[in-house]
């Protein structure tokens, strides 16, 4: 490495699901660093969803805690508490069931007024639909977050956010930062929070200059990006396309919430691993395409982190709810790490003393 | 979905090529930027956000293109609505459109006091 220090910024991996904002949040920083050779932990953490009105991208969730919802025959939907971990899951198998639609009928008029000044995005999809969201009923519907507001990302090991590669530093999405995600979304319950009590990056800076000014830089640098970028067999023309709805169907359908199990985890493990090998193989882009391919497989290499730990966690916690397993365990808990490329590994790694 | 570029109001500053996250614009010889790549637009409305010209439109439907008649969206008046409401540019000394993103924390507080009482 050449640089003193690297600090990843890239976001987690929503999977493109169309949450605001997520199409370049692919798991590429994930990648990036797993190729370098560091390891994610949390990564069965990562089914979380934001609900939106149908069609938009406006997974601002906020004002559906003012919100009365309905099925299509204009039943009112006893929804619990949006503030509450059951909440989500009510409503994806209410949509599994059939449209939903919502009213924000209860938003006191004064938080009304100030909604476009608070979150100017919000009001954009209802103004440009000719919908008035607080006195009309909007159909809804719930977007998959994957890791983004999961617990799920890169390992840190210090306080600087330090992975596990020295000098790859990582800012606060990527890495797991469930001490402040966790108390809201009981995602890891009783896991001791990790090491990180700085917010992100910035910390990296002194230590990357005084790395970067107290050595030589390196002459010669190895290019280590491989899935995607090189592939380890001939390059075949391959439908990024494709992969990426395959993936997609493994990881944004809601009744991942709804039930996970180890049967049904490792069909779509099965899935996964095999395009991986043929994303690894074989997969190779030009010009812009260069940059869709390594998403690919950047969107791929996540899925089987997600999926593989969820495989793991043989329990049920927080936001990893298991048919198979529906109760919580306290042996499990502790933090699973997981790692590696080709063969993955995972750990449940011993908790930490108090620091 | 980006929908539209108005020709009339575009000044050609090629920021909105510059902005977008997936690349969805290619520059222009001469005119506006073409909307090159419409499908990988993630409604994100940072291009909006970021021409001054209030030009581009972008719609709410991230999953379908839904055409839009011109004449009809610049008698709307919701070109440059983001980016007022946002408070950039010449909106920054305004103060109607200040931003209030810090009473997110008061309005958390107020929605899970009307979430639990019920």
């Amino acid at each position: 490495m050449r640089a003193g220090g690297v600090v990843l910024a890239t976001g987690g991996c929503a999977f493109m699901s169309r949450l605001i904002g997520c199409h370049t949040n692919t798991g590429d920083g994930y990648l990036m660093a797993a190729e370098a050779g560091a390891g994610l932990s949390g990564m069965e953490f990562s089914n979380y969803y934001t609900i939106s009105s149908a069609n938009s991208t406006m997974t601002r969730p906020v004002s559906y805690a003012f919100a009365t919802f309905f099925d299509e025959s204009g039943r009112k939907l006893d929804l619990p508490s949006i503030s509450g971990n059951k909440y989500t899951p009510a409503l994806a198998r209410a949509l599994l069931d059939g449209p939903v639609f919502a009213c924000i009928d209860h938003m006191p008029a004064d938080i009304q007024a100030r909604m476009p000044y608070v979150q100017p995005a919000f009001n954009l999809p209802f103004v440009r639909n000719g919908i008035d969201p607080y006195t009309q009923k909007f159909e809804v519907t719930l977007r998959g977050e994957g890791t983004v507001r999961g617990t799920g990302g890169l390992k840190v090991v210090d306080d600087d956010c330090q992975s596990e590669v020295r000098g790859l530093f990582v800012a606060v999405t990527p890495h797991r930062a469930s001490w402040w995600q966790a108390p809201r979304q009981a995602a890891a319950r009783r896991i001791r929070p990790g090491r990180c009590r700085r917010a992100n990056g910035p910390a990296a800076a002194p230590r990357c200059w005084r790395r970067a000014t107290g050595a030589a830089p390196a002459t010669q640098c190895n290019a280590i990006g491989e899935a995607g970028l090189r592939p380890t067999q001939t390059r075949a023309p391959i439908a990024t396309g494709a992969i990426i709805k395959a993936v997609q169907a493994r990881c944004i359908p809601t009744t991942r919430i709804c039930s996970r199990s180890g049967a049904k985890l490792t069909a779509s493990l099965q899935v996964l691993e095999d395009l991986w090998r043929e994303t690894r193989a074989h997969l190779q882009g030009d010009g812009v395409a260069q940059v869709r391919a390594r998403e690919t497989a950047s969107l791929v290499a996540s899925a089987r982190w997600c999926y593989t730990a969820a495989l793991a966690r043989r329990e049920s916690r927080g936001m990893h709810q298991r048919d198979d397993a529906p109760q919580e365990d306290a042996s499990l808990a502790r933090r699973l790490s997981i790692r590696g490329l080709d063969g993955i590994v995972t750990e449940f790694v011993a908790p930490q003393a108090a620091s | 979905m980006i929908e539209l570029i108005v020709a009339d109001r575009c000044t050609g500053c090629n920021r909105c090529v510059e902005v977008c996250p997936t690349n969805v614009f290619d520059k222009s010889e001469a005119g506006p930027p073409r909307i090159a790549r419409q499908a990988d637009c993630q409604t994100c409305f940072i291009c909006e956000l970021y021409c001054a010209a209030d030009a581009i439109y972008v719609g709410p439907n991230c999953e379908t293109p839904e055409p839009v008649d011109e004449a009809a969206i610049v008698a709307s008046g919701l070109l440059g609505q983001y980016r007022r409401d946002s408070g950039w540019d010449e909106w920054s000394d305004d103060p109607r459109y200040q931003s209030q993103t810090w009473r997110m924390g008061q309005i958390f507080a107020r929605a899970r006091a009307a979430t639990t009482s019920e």
